[in-house]
């Protein structure tokens, strides 16, 4: 069963106003579980009015949502308890972070779902190691850290509540490139240990093709595609149109594609460019590696 | 070629506020010149010093040991310090943060006005300095409506209408999406190339690094690699044991080259790439 | 929209009005009030009155406006008007128990209530056709002469600007905050006044912080663009006088004289006042 199903969605902000603007338009989409998606689109395309739809902070203009099978917009009640199934990471979330200590402020969202002391002991610490916090770091108050740890605190609280569904908005943003890896092993990480749905939201077409195995492209707030990573990049040329980039390594592919190699286009990585060349290479006889 | 800013040993710390004082070293011993009309990215990961250093060339910061000169001026010299800062101008990541009045023109006067120029003149700048970034048409903007890649270069334009010789950015970028980032990088780059500003880009974007004339890497406060783009980016693994990344092209070269291929290391454009590539297999017998 | 709120009360255009200096439009408003102030009769306070609808006629804002901005004064003006109204000396028309009314009172309560719209329409005109920051500009210029016993006015209309700036700004970053802490679960819509005082601790210190930080930034952004205060400083728009501002002061001395004139006439003849 589709873990996210999202039937006809529409959202209309200020409607009746001279600044009515439609952000989302007519989306339709299933999400497995366990799936990782990577989503991309332009500024202003509607992916973030979207990923707060799945999380119940934005009510649809039209059209249905479903987390595991249950109307989201249901009832009040129940659409409390769903939102605790999707987890939802911002854009920079360490400007969310206001406990005394490291340790209260992860405790945050578990305790706002009402579980007992030991249960968030437990979730509590699980979060912090997925994060590369280490045990004596708990106490702390979060201010004194760097930003790069601050953000990792931010996303601890949010995966303290394990979410069924974790969305990250943009979680590498500003970072330096260790930072950057760092942030988006953990995340992997975590996906391959707790086997959770991920959304990550990206600006970079290199990181998707690294971690993700879904793509979801947003355009001019319509669905241009769900697909695979591999079938989403075959489409480059509409990519770029949207202002876009696609990966340097896709354009050297589809360069020597062009040229008449025989390399095969679902090749969006360093490492797999490589071994299609010495492949390559090899065939021609006369490899030296 | 002339020098515009020259760091002569500056070491830079701080007092550490929970360790009784201790002091941090942030730069230590650093040597340093960029030359007129140079355009010179600074790489290094968080906390390496660079933004420290970006800060000693407009006299924000002065160094406790050695000597920053900045077109003439040493930043000791507190008589000089406006002066200093009329020659170099800064920007900032957050472009939300250093703009200052509630519309467009209003804020890219602000500097000018507070240098004391007279108002005709001041009107001349401001349009001339929005005509170069090209957000002439928003002057009646309110700066909350832009996007960020427009607001950043409103941001730009402000240093701009100073004139200053020099601009210095500090992860301009780093906040933008892509199309942001493009609108900022071709600003900076036509005003390099066409009106011979000098400017040193702080960045973490390896692309940006790649279309300077001259890359710094720094790392411990000092500097670790200086020399053209395609020089530095061949130290590959030097570069990723300091936390940095290489664009995607140089990385696979640097890849087949350990597998044994012969290619050269120095390749940094997807076109460049792609004919070295087929070079290689031409020569390999492989049939296209 | 909420990001819109520093744009205020302002309606952009091009009439009369709105291109006045902005200081002589303050000084003018200030007249007017003195001026309501001074009006004691029915002709006078009316003819004041009628003046302003004109003056909203030429600066095409629309007049349902001044209803809008009475609604908050509201409650002020009926407790002014029974006041008026019951405490009057005066042949009573109409008495139940110690509530009396006489043709004064009533006279009196519309005398007084014609001065307070006349008041608040007046007021409002003016931040309707200046914008804040021209009002900033005008208010820093009139008030220079006070720099003389040490009050900061360059300073305070710095930071008037600089408020103007980031209301926006902080406005949005509250949203942003709020939806984090919804999303972690965070329950701000029920409980009792305590609960809900509490609730506000996750979105308040987050926003303080990043105030602060902001402020940080400001500073140093403007001190690398030279910043030092208001000495030596000069301006790109120069507020200037021009004839049309010379025409609109002579017009109200005129009116004035003319609602003083009204006065003694009114005395003469023996009409209330106020």
């Amino acid at each position: 069963m589709a873990v996210i199903k999202i039937e006809n969605l529409t959202h209309v902000y200020s409607q009746g106003t001279p600044f009515e603007k439609v952000a989302v338009s007519n989306v339709n989409l299933e999400i497995e579980q366990g799936e990782f998606v990577g989503v991309i689109g332009h500024t202003g395309s509607g992916k973030s009015t979207l990923i707060q739809h799945i999380n119940g902070l934005v009510a649809p203009t039209s059209g249905k949502i479903y987390i595991d099978g249950q109307d989201l917009w249901q009832d009040k009640v129940q659409r409390h308890a769903i939102r605790f199934k999707v987890g939802l990471v911002f854009q920079y979330p360490e400007y969310q972070l206001f406990e005394q200590t490291i340790y209260d402020d992860i405790a945050f969202g578990p305790k706002n779902m009402g579980l007992d002391e030991q249960e968030i002991d437990k979730r509590v610490r699980r979060a912090a190691e997925f994060v590369g916090l280490t045990a004596d770091m708990m106490e702390k108050s979060p201010f004194e850290l760097s930003g790069g740890q601050k953000r990792r605190v931010a996303i601890a609280g949010v995966l303290a509540m394990e979410p069924k569904v974790l969305i990250l908005d943009e979680p590498t943003a500003g970072l330096d490139p260790k930072g950057r890896d760092m942030i988006l092993g953990q995340i992997k990480e975590y996906h391959e240990t707790v086997k959770s749905t991920i959304l990550l939201v990206s600006h970079s077409m290199e990181d998707v093709a690294r971690f993700a195995t879904k793509a979801l492209v947003m355009n001019h707030s319509k669905m241009f595609m769900y697909d695979t990573v591999e079938n989403v990049f075959a489409h480059a040329s509409e990519i770029e149109k949207m202002g876009l980039s696609v990966p340097q390594i896709s354009k050297v592919v589809m360069g020597l594609r062009a040229k008449g190699y025989d390399i095969p286009a679902n090749i969006h990585t360093v490492e797999g460019a490589k071994q299609a060349i010495l492949k390559l290479a090899q065939q021609g006889g006369m490899t030296n590696a | 070629m002339e020098k515009f800013i020259s760091a002569n040993g500056i070491s830079f710390g701080y007092h550490s506020v929970d360790e009784q004082d201790k002091l941090v070293t942030v730069l230590d011993g650093l040597n340093l010149s960029i030359n007129k009309g140079e355009f010179v990215a600074i790489l290094g990961h968080n906390g390496c010093g660079k933004s420290t250093l970006a800060k000693h060339f407009n006299a924000v910061l002065v160094p406790y040991k050695g000597d920053v000169i900045v077109d003439g001026m040493n930043t000791h010299d507190e008589e000089k310090i406006f002066d200093i800062r009329e020659s170099v101008g800064m920007v900032f990541q957050n472009p939300d943060n250093q703009i200052v009045a509630t519309v467009v023109e209003e804020d890219v006067a602000f500097g000018p006005e507070n240098m004391g120029i007279e108002s005709d003149e001041i009107c001349r700048r401001v349009e001339q300095a929005l005509k170069d970034v090209d957000m002439y048409e928003y002057r009646e903007h309110a700066p909350h409506r832009l996007s960020g890649g427009q607001k950043q270069r409103v941001a730009i334009a402000g240093v701009l209408a100073m004139r200053p010789k020099c601009i210095v950015m500090d992860e301009p970028t780093a906040m933008l999406d892509p199309k942001g980032r493009r609108e900022v990088m071709q600003t900076v780059k036509k005003m390099n190339r066409e009106h011979g500003m000098t400017v040193v880009l702080i960045t973490h974007y390896m692309d940006e690094a790649a279309q300077c004339d001259r890359v710094i890497v720094m790392d411990k406060g000092e500097v670790l690699l200086d020399g053209a783009p395609k020089e530095v980016f061949t130290h590959v693994e030097m570069l990723k044991n300091v936390g940095l990344d290489v664009p995607q092209t140089t990385e696979l070269c640097f890849e087949l080259s350990k597998a044994g291929v012969e290619i050269p290391l120095d390749i940094l454009e997807v076109d460049e790439c792609v004919d070295a590539l087929s070079d290689i297999l031409e020569k390999k017998g492989v049939k296209a | 929209m909420l990001k819109d709120i520093t744009l205020g009360q302002y309606f952009p255009g091009k009439s009369f009005i709105h291109k006045m200096d902005s200081r002589m439009k303050i000084i003018i408003t200030m007249l007017y009030i003195i001026m309501l102030f001074t009006a004691n009769n029915i002709v006078s306070l009316f003819g004041a009155t009628a003046l302003l609808f004109l003056f909203y006629i030429v600066a095409k804002i629309p007049v349902k406006m001044i209803t809008k901005s009475l609604k908050p004064v509201m409650p002020i003006i009926v407790f002014t008007a029974l006041l008026n109204m019951l405490f009057m000396g005066g042949e009573p028309i109409f008495e139940i128990d110690f509530i009396k009314i006489t043709e004064l009172g009533i006279l009196m309560a519309v005398l007084m209530c014609v001065r307070i719209v006349a008041l608040i329409a007046g007021t409002s005109l003016l931040t309707y056709t200046t914008s804040p920051i021209a009002l900033t500009d005008a208010i820093e210029a009139l008030l220079k002469p006070l720099n003389k016993i040490n009050v900061p006015v360059h300073e305070l209309a710095m930071m008037m600007t600089i408020a103007l700036r980031f209301i926006p700004t902080l406005i949005e970053e509250t949203e942003k905050i709020m939806n984090a802490q919804k999303a972690r679960g965070a329950d701000m819509e029920t409980g009792g006044l305590m609960q809900r005082a509490r609730a506000l601790v996750p979105i308040l210190i987050p926003l303080f912080v990043s105030a602060f930080r902001r402020a940080d930034e400001l500073a140093l952004a403007m001190e690398c663009r030279c910043y030092r205060g208001g000495e030596g400083r000069t301006r790109m728009k120069q507020l200037k006088m021009s004839s049309r501002d010379g025409v609109a002061l002579v017009f109200m001395i005129v009116l004035f004289a003319a609602v003083l004139a009204g006065n003694v006439q009114a005395v003469r003849m023996g009409m209330p006042t106020l």
